[in-house]
């Protein structure tokens, strides 16, 4: 991730998005189609509601679910790199 | 048994489902869903249905919630179609932010009217309604206006006036079609013929209710005015069920944000407190509610007056046609020069609008003479 540790991410502002159950349906404001986001992926979406940056969504993640944060480190930072290249991510001011 | 009895059948099962689903988180609904999950076939068609009328939401909900029996397959069938529902709602719903951008740099007023407005305001969570085009009130002397911005954004009309001016004057809406696919319905009443022309425009252009979509403020009618044109959706169709209008009166008349002698007011000073009467009482029935409120009271007691009767029973008769609702238009309409205008712009339409039909002058008068007459009796 090319974000410094300390770089706040949140929810971009213009991206419109509704849930279904454990389903977030998020559509980025240039975005030819909606994107989907099932199961731990919408509790990333959740933990993002405010500023936070990464490693905080690390661990909130890891006490939500009960694994170690360096288990999950990887995919988190795999998952947030791609809501950040399709819009729906956005740094902090 | 024939195909078609099991068909016929399998319908009736359907549609009596879709009407339980309609009712499905109302506390007060005396209506059960099924104890066990239904077969396949009718669970398919049901969610079909549903879709239809806008309320995968309601079933997806009493689904997860346990509420609603139905198999691990049924349960993922329904979550992706209602994924995929929700997902058209934001695409529609960001063509209307942009549209709506475009008509206040443009200085029309706008109001949104249905379910974009309802899904956000009157249900308790957005998702729960989807939607499956835009609806703008525009104001009648502004129509000209929105329609060069919907063109500036490469929308095209639909169908073409009878006479240019005919929708700013004396008509219901008229729709364009943006160039994603969606419709936008701009709305200068809300039915065509006499109860379209008896709503007062001050009612429709008073109070405003805002709502976020997003980060996004926008504006809408007053709740009032909100749940009489829900009671027009309800009341005066004779087309399959409007569920979602049902549902919309429903959670408006629960939700109790409107003002019970306003909107009694109103309704009687639109001609139509026959129109809320029956809805309330048509919503109650259908969706098998047991709740008691002031209104419910009150449209059970309502001794509308003749005229209220005869309006809106122009508009139940099965197949009633637009000649016959115009007809009764013109002893709604103030003054010689507005009856002349009107009764001009149905008599002499455009070559235009000729045209798209397909028709002669002479052809379309007669067609619409004939019309006119059969609805009348």
């Amino acid at each position: 991730m090319a974000e410094t540790s300390r770089t706040r991410l949140r929810r971009a502002s213009r991206v419109l998005w509704l849930t279904a159950g454990d389903t977030v349906v998020a559509l980025a404001p240039t975005a030819a189609e909606p994107a989907v986001i099932r199961g731990p992926g919408a509790e990333l979406w959740e933990t993002f509601a405010e500023a936070i940056p990464c490693e905080e969504a690390v661990r909130r993640l890891s006490a939500a679910y009960g694994l170690a944060a360096d288990d999950i480190r990887d995919d988190v930072e795999t998952a947030v790199d791609a809501l950040l290249r399709q819009g729906l991510l956005e740094v902090a001011p | 048994m024939s195909q078609a009895a099991v068909l016929g059948g399998m319908r009736e099962v359907v549609d009596d489902l879709a009407v339980t689903a309609a009712s499905s988180g109302l506390a007060g609904s005396l209506r059960r869903p099924p104890v066990e999950p239904v077969d396949d076939p009718a669970w398919r068609a049901l969610v079909d249905e549903l879709v239809a009328q806008r309320l995968t939401g309601l079933l997806h909900d009493a689904v997860l919630t346990g509420c609603w029996p139905a198999t691990s397959a049924q349960q993922a069938h329904l979550g992706d179609v209602h994924v995929r529902v929700l997902g058209t709602g934001l695409m529609i719903e960001r063509a209307l932010l942009g549209l709506s951008d475009a008509m206040t740099a443009a200085g029309v007023d706008l109001r949104v009217l249905k379910g974009l407005a309802s899904a956000r305001l009157d249900y308790p969570r957005p998702g729960l309604r989807s939607f499956g085009d835009i609806d703008l009130l525009v104001r009648a002397e502004q129509i000209d206006d929105a329609e060069a911005v919907l063109e500036r954004r490469g929308a095209h009309r639909r169908a073409q006036p009878a006479r240019p001016g005919f929708a700013r004057r004396f008509g219901k809406s008229f729709t364009y079609v943006l160039p994603d696919g969606f419709e936008a319905d701009v709305h200068r009443t809300f039915v065509m013929g006499p109860l379209g022309l008896t709503v007062d425009p001050g009612d429709l252009w008073g109070r405003a209710q805002s709502f976020e979509i997003g980060d996004r403020t926008l504006q809408t009618v007053s709740p009032e005015v909100r749940l009489l044109h829900a009671a027009y959706a309800v009341a005066l169709t004779t087309s399959s069920r409007n569920l979602r209008a049902h549902r919309d009166l429903a959670q408006l008349v629960l939700g109790g944000q409107y003002h019970h002698e306003r909107l009694v007011a109103m309704a009687q000073s639109w001609q139509a407190g026959a129109v809320l009467a029956t809805a309330v009482g048509q919503v109650w029935h259908t969706l098998g509610l047991a709740d008691v409120l002031a209104l419910t009271v009150w449209a059970e007691e309502y001794q509308a007056p003749d005229r209220e009767l005869r309006l809106a029973g122009l508009y139940r008769r099965a197949g009633v046609p637009y000649a016959s609702l115009a007809l009764h238009s013109l002893p709604v309409l103030p003054g010689t020069r507005e009856k002349a205008a009107f009764a001009t712009s149905l008599a002499m339409p455009s070559r235009e609008f000729l045209r798209q039909r397909g028709q002669s002058l002479p052809a379309y008068l007669w067609r619409g003479t004939r019309r006119a007459l059969r609805g009348s009796r």
